[in-house]
């Protein structure tokens, strides 16, 4: 039984959705920048539409004409450039020097934080990216070195968004959804208007009709078959009055009909992004989100300063890189979960749940309890806990102490159990040097989540013959088609 | 929820489809030579797809035409084509027979017959969208089970059906064809199972209530009321096992998922929950249950669990910090 369940039986009754975390485990920086794309049906590269703002009020929205003509969709892209660097670039003037023993170096003191509807925009954001930062530069075809830089941000954007718990671009949906339970599937908990309607359903209706109803409305980047539909003529009118020109003076006067189009699609997308980005907002953050800000802000800095000398970046990792990322990524991931549910009851709950924690009331502390340890007797403090809920965790297992999951590990002791279903738990400290210890009469939750760093996994340089490959990943390379569009 | 496909898919497949075949299929038999060793003679083409009729009188002699061309490829008949654009296979599903419409077809002069499937979805950086990749295999292990069933039937050793398919796809973000050979032995081996799993088609009608149709329903003429309820009726004595799955692909599914929600059915949330509520009629019942209401015997494991959730999770509401 997760704790999901209980809340889903509870969002269908009372017609909402219901909170599963207290606290809000992502930072949301005071001035990010929105961004909501729209596609042409099976164009993954290009964006049809772009809107962005810095503001609820303030959306800029370009529109291509038709993305699938490069200069079209550059042109686009383009306009979008200037701001957009301006934006992402402007936090890494500013930065602080951090010292570690003999070792110092700068790191930005902030990041620059982009708030977009789902992850298919993520994966969008990526896409641009990779198509635009290893344009060539020289040649018939050779693109504006502003579109590369603004093409080497999107790719480090998307890759970044890998690592669990990351701050540099926040999915709505995503937020949203590990923050709220509804009684909706995952598909439907896919589309931020029908989570958004099902969070907050207007005029006492119940959250499934308010989710029906807004669900119909899509928010993109991926446009339904309908309104892909409506855009063809419009599409066809435009190309046939520009009779294959590109020139801005050209297409703009010519651009009106889609822009309307996509005017209200973006608009749409915009309000509900920043209309859950002021709803999360208001709860408060998470202790931890501190970590993980100053991570961003570290690999943001490298990110800048690399973007500067050199800009490249692999598209395909090899196998050694493979295994390493990935360890990496469940390592961090790992670390993330002990954060949110040490910081947060709610989250605490599923582990509970699952007698992988276990929380009561202290009713004894024994300080000074010693007994031999190897050869000599140390001082081992022993807590006892009144527990609601019988324990499910074996003797002799390590648990932590969740207001200190970084410290040392606790040996659960000994397990009493108690009339109407309650247990009394003893729990051993494994050293005798400790910073603090549960007091009488408050509660108390030990649980298997600490937040030490795990083990680092090192792999032998050079890779062993089983395990090379035929041929080496692809180096990157410019993905234009080299014909005139 | 993009739901329908967009015209911009169906004409960049389109399009697609008729450069890789343009010139006499010039680009796709480069691949073959690049990539399969095809001979420069390996050329001989035929297109059933424009050759018949496009109805079902059409597949069917399309299917009997696709079955003598691999007869002679079996037998390495030197007069045997390389490329059969547009093959129709045939098989029996529950009872009926039903034609699949294979992309392509090829096979080098004594060599391995492959099934070849042409999707315009781009592949960057060797990758392509693994979801899209995914589905375009399974295509193309039905086919190529279909083929191993068409080639023993007329007598030659389902051997030469290679298990791995050739996707021709777009590279990069232009339109220039690429291929990849990938194995499909597992797809291939699901998809048998699947076929004999099928239920008989004529069992599933003899069930249905006499009356039963979508002529109400479907009727332009009536009112939205009247069809919504002709449905209704119709899902009534019937039945329906809705799924979210359903939404991505059925224009009926919202009216299935009011009628599941209606009724509290677990399955609005998914097949997840469903797994943590047996016994449980609905998810009304699962918070009574929660709340301590007496479970009958069917419902008192998951009674116990709901219970102790909501015990849980309302103490963790009362610890500081716990109310959000």
């Amino acid at each position: 039984m997760s704790v999901e369940t209980l809340l889903a039986a509870r969002a269908h009754v009372e017609g909402r959705a219901q909170r599963s975390a207290s606290l809000r485990h992502r930072r949301l920086v005071d001035d990010p920048m929105a961004v909501a794309f729209w596609q042409l049906g099976a164009e993954l590269f290009s964006a049809a539409a772009i809107g962005y703002g810095r503001r609820p009020n303030d959306l800029t929205i370009e529109v291509a004409g038709d993305p699938r003509n490069r200069d079209l969709a550059f042109r686009a892209l383009m306009e979008f450039a200037g701001p957009f660097i301006d934006y992402f670039e402007g936090p890494a003037q500013c930065r602080e020097t951090i010292t570690r023993r003999t070792y110092a170096y700068e790191r930005a003191t902030s990041i620059p934080q982009l708030i977009v509807a789902n992850s298919h925009t993520v994966a969008m954001i990526g896409n641009l990216g990779r198509r635009l930062a290893y344009l060539s530069t020289d040649g018939p075809y050779a693109a504006d070195p502003q579109l590369i830089r603004l093409g080497r941000h999107p790719m480090f954007i998307a890759r970044h968004s890998l690592t669990p718990a990351q701050q540099r671009i926040v999915s709505m949906s995503d937020l949203t959804r590990e923050h709220w339970v509804t009684a909706l599937s995952d598909y439907e908990n896919a589309s931020l208007a029908a989570l958004d309607a099902y969070v907050e359903p207007p005029g006492g209706l119940h959250g499934f009709h308010a989710a029906n109803e807004a669900e119909v409305d899509p928010v993109g980047p991926q446009p339904e078959g309908e309104l892909d539909a409506e855009l063809e003529p419009l599409m066809d009118a435009f190309n046939a009055a520009r009779d294959k020109r590109t020139d801005p003076k050209v297409v703009l006067p010519l651009l009106g009909p889609i822009s309307a189009h996509y005017t209200p699609l973006v608009e749409r997308a915009y309000e509900l992004i920043w209309r859950c980005y002021a709803r999360e907002r208001r709860l408060p953050e998470a202790p931890s989100s501190q970590r993980r800000f100053i991570a961003d802000c570290e690999a943001y800095t490298r990110h800048i300063d690399w973007t500067n000398r050199i800009g490249h970046r692999r598209t395909r990792q090899t196998h050694r890189q493979a295994a390493l990322s990935i360890r990496a990524l469940e390592d961090a991931q790992a670390v993330v979960w002990a954060e949110e549910a040490t910081d947060d009851p709610l989250r605490m709950v599923g582990y509970l749940l699952d007698g992988k924690a276990l929380d009561g009331e202290v009713v004894r502390v024994d300080e000074n309890h010693r007994e031999i340890v190897n050869v000599k007797r140390a001082r081992r403090p022993l807590v006892t806990l009144t527990c609601e809920e019988p324990c499910r965790i074996p003797r002799g297992r390590i648990l932590y102490w969740s207001e200190h999951p970084r410290g040392a590990g606790w040996r659960l002791e000994e397990v009493v159990a108690a009339p109407g279903g309650a247990s009394t738990v003893t729990m051993k400290l494994l050293t005798g040097t400790f910073d603090a210890l549960p007091c009488v009469g408050e509660r108390a939750c030990f649980s298997v989540l600490h937040t030490d760093s795990h083990y680092r996994q090192n792999l032998p340089r050079d890779v062993p013959w089983t395990h090379t490959p035929a041929t080496s990943p692809p180096a990157p390379q410019d993905i234009e088609e080299r014909q005139a569009a | 929820m993009p739901f329908g496909a967009s015209p911009y898919h169906f004409s960049r497949g389109e399009s697609f489809e008729a450069l890789v075949k343009k010139d006499r299929y010039g680009l796709l038999l480069a691949l073959l030579r690049d990539q399969l060793g095809f001979a420069i003679a390996d050329a001989k083409v035929v297109d059933l797809r424009s050759s018949y009729p496009k109805n079902r009188q059409g597949l069917r002699l399309r299917a009997h035409e696709t079955k003598r061309l691999l007869g002679e490829i079996a037998r390495q008949d030197p007069d045997a084509v390389n490329l059969i654009d547009g093959a129709v296979l045939s098989t029996m599903i529950g009872g009926t027979v039903a034609y699949f419409e294979a992309d392509s077809l090829s096979a080098r002069f004594g060599g391995q017959l492959y099934v070849g499937e042409i999707k315009s979805f781009p592949v960057v950086d060797g990758r392509g969208d693994p979801e899209k990749v995914g589905s375009a295999l399974d295509q193309a292990a039905m086919y190529a089970h279909l083929t191993c069933a068409t080639v023993t039937a007329v007598g030659g050793d389902p051997e030469i059906v290679a298990r791995q398919a050739l996707l021709i796809t777009p590279k990069n973000v232009g339109l220039t064809p690429t291929m990849s050979i990938v194995p499909i032995a597992k797809r291939m081996a699901r998809v048998e199972k699947l076929l004999a799993a099928a239920p008989d088609i004529d069992e599933l009608v003899a069930r249905v209530p006499p009356g039963a149709g979508f002529a109400a329903a479907c009727e332009e003429s009536g009112d939205e009321a009247s069809r919504l309820a002709a449905i209704n009726e119709l899902l009534d004595n019937v039945g329906n096992h809705y799924t979210p799955a359903c939404l991505q692909s059925c224009g009926l599914a919202r009216i299935c998922r009011e009628r599941a929600f209606a009724a509290g059915d677990p399955t609005v949330v998914g097949p997840k929950l469903i797994r943590t509520l047996p016994g449980v009629a609905n998810l009304r019942r699962a918070e009574e249950l929660s709340t301590g209401a007496p479970p009958s015997p069917p419902e008192r494991a998951a009674a116990e669990q709901l219970a102790r959730a909501r015990r849980v999770y309302d103490r963790a509401l009362r610890t500081p910090g716990g109310t959000p």
